[in-house]
């Protein structure tokens, strides 16, 4: 029989061969050494920490046995994340935006998961711990491995990672919640009486912590919104309407009923001026977007008079406005305007069936003198090709055709790894330049 | 399942303590020759939770995952948090009583960033010194 410490040192060599035996070689060749490195130098940590700890710090071995056993489960994901479970040229398009955004210390881990249900983020935190470098594990439903316009809904995972790296933010979901019943928990356990069919209070804290949560969820919506634009609007009403429909819950849940987020999101849709159709100036947008902005907007209307709007609306714009200049602030985040032209071109690519990727063509403007000038081509963000395959889907009703809906996201998910193809090779090509100038 | 869900981040404070009492050890030991790089790290993270008012907890679910009522557990880690804030508080109070918040963080600060180049020995006791009453702080939170 093993004393604990003794057992800990076990599990630790344990850990350690599963380590060398795994990270070389079995995850994306260009990030395998960032893995290798940082479980290495954890692992390392841990041990120091368990040679230091005494024999009978029974809360102390403890404490160390969950950071042994988190880093084992880390490094059995790494192992078991292969690229062809999940849609890698879009995890790549997300690290991208986000990466810039939250420091590029940060390293991102995709994997699949089995349930349906399955899309998360689980950032670490940026307390306390035995890392060095933060790794965000990123997970996709297997069997929606390549439906990148559900996919969208990722954006919202991303806000909780977000938070975790800048909790500045949190000022914002103090402005989004505040004077409603997700500020009061006593009054939000009252309001699930009355309207959701919770029976149960639990106690103070318990209340506390959900309500907390609330606002979390409620302000990762808006995260997702603003970073992946209109087309988070459709993914969150296909994915999340049917799981609303649920029976009643005994206890007060972790997240806002559907209603409610669907709410808010119009709220914020329309401060944002992201309901092209709604906008009172013309635009080129207005018509190609009215069938989608119109199934969102008959959904969510349905609630936004009556207790399912449990945020002040000039709130919920104000938090909007505040979080869409926090992301103009970064590079790549907030979500691109779209031109309608572009959008077009896009739209018409899908229609023949062809991927919408490559480079937005070459502009001729007119420069100060009035002289012909060339504008640089440049890529198209991922973020308007999804755009303009959730505009081309919602011609045809989504529930009336399935297989136009398929068509147009495989468009979307061959047009994202082309894309992510050219983006590789610039880099590549920079990197070669950068080499010959030295 | 052998046991409840084990989950790492649940005891702040006890990582906390086993943190700074393994880095009091080291300076100790070598007499400020030897420093585990991860050991001071935490230390300055901690100073900056302290200095921000950062003790939110926050284990973000899936968009998507059901609700469940197995986790009340994790309640335990906002208590956590808390202990651990007050833990802060009392090491501040006895390392550096009438300083304003600001003000001691940066001092500490300054002390490990110090101590990271150089064993200089006044910087070195004042660290051992913080250290101490750190984890003293710690255990008897």
């Amino acid at each position: 029989m093993f004393s604990p410490k003794r057992h800990l040192i076990l599990e630790w060599e344990n850990v350690e061969q599963t380590l060398r035996e795994t990270l070389r070689y079995r995850y994306n060749k260009n990030v395998t050494v960032d893995f290798y490195e940082e479980c290495t130098l954890r692992l390392d940590y841990i041990r120091h920490l368990i040679d230091s700890v005494q024999g009978d710090d029974e809360p102390g071995l403890n404490d160390l046995m969950g950071k042994l056993n988190a880093l084992s489960v880390l490094v059995t994901n790494i192992e078991r994340s292969h690229l062809e479970e999940f849609a890698w040229p879009f995890a790549e398009a997300l690290k991208r935006i986000y990466r810039d955004a939250f420091g590029k210390d940060v390293l991102f881990m995709f994997r699949a998961e089995g349930d349906l249900c399955s899309y998360a983020v689980r950032p670490e935190s940026i307390r306390t711990g035995i890392f060095k470098r933060r790794i965000n594990s990123v997970v996709f439903p297997r069997a929606l491995k390549d439906s990148v316009l559900l996919h969208v809904i990722i954006g919202h995972e991303f806000g909780h990672a977000a938070l975790v790296s800048d909790p500045t933010l949190n000022g914002i979901i103090r402005g989004l919640i505040a004077e409603s019943v997700v500020a009061e928990p006593q009054k939000l356990f009252q309001w699930c009486a009355d309207n959701i069919g919770v029976i149960n209070r639990i106690d103070d804290g318990y209340l506390r912590e959900k309500a907390y949560r609330w606002a979390v969820e409620l302000f990762c919506d808006l995260f997702a919104l603003v970073t992946m634009g209109p087309s988070f609007l459709p993914a969150f009403q296909s994915l999340l309407e049917i799981l609303s429909f649920r029976p009643s819950q005994p206890y007060v849940g972790t997240h806002p009923p559907f209603a409610s987020r669907a709410v808010m999101l119009l709220h914020a849709a329309r401060s944002l001026e992201l309901l092209y159709s709604e906008r009172s100036s013309p635009n080129d947008l207005m018509q190609l977007s009215a069938p989608l902005d119109k199934g969102f907007v008959d959904l969510a209307t349905k609630w936004a008079a009556g207790p399912f709007s449990i945020l002040d609306p000039a709130r919920v714009a104000q938090a909007a406005i505040e979080l869409s200049q926090f992301a103009q602030n970064r590079p790549l985040l907030a979500f691109p305007a779209p031109d309608a032209q572009l959008i077009s071109q896009l739209m018409r690519s899908i229609g023949d069936k062809v991927p919408p990727a490559g480079m937005y063509p070459a502009t001729i403007t007119a420069s100060p003198d009035g002289a012909p000038l060339l504008a640089e081509p440049r890529i198209v963000d991922f973020r308007l090709i999804l755009f303009a395959g959730w505009l081309t889907s919602s011609v045809e009703p989504v529930d009336k055709n399935e297989a136009h809906f398929r068509q147009v996201n495989r468009m979307c998910s061959h047009a994202i790894m082309q894309q992510e193809g050219i983006v590789h090779w610039l880099e590549s090509e920079a990197r070669l330049s950068a080499q010959g100038a030295t | 399942m052998l046991i409840d869900q084990y989950t790492e981040a649940s005891e702040p404070l006890v990582t906390s303590r086993v943190i700074a009492s393994s880095l009091l050890a080291d300076l100790r030991s070598s007499n400020g020759t030897h420093l585990e790089p991860l050991g001071v790290e935490n230390v300055l993270r901690l100073l900056e939770m302290y200095r921000s008012d950062d003790f939110y907890a926050d284990e973000p679910r899936g968009i998507l995952e059901q609700d469940d009522f197995a986790d009340l557990n994790a309640l335990r880690e906002f208590d956590g948090f808390n202990r651990l804030k007050e833990a802060l508080r009392s090491t501040h109070a006895t390392f550096l009583p009438g300083s304003d918040v600001a003000d001691f963080t940066q001092q500490v600060t300054e002390i490990f960033k110090v101590l990271r180049a150089s064993n200089e020995p006044e910087n070195l006791a004042k660290a051992q010194r913080f250290l101490s009453d750190l984890t003293n702080a710690l255990s008897n939170a």
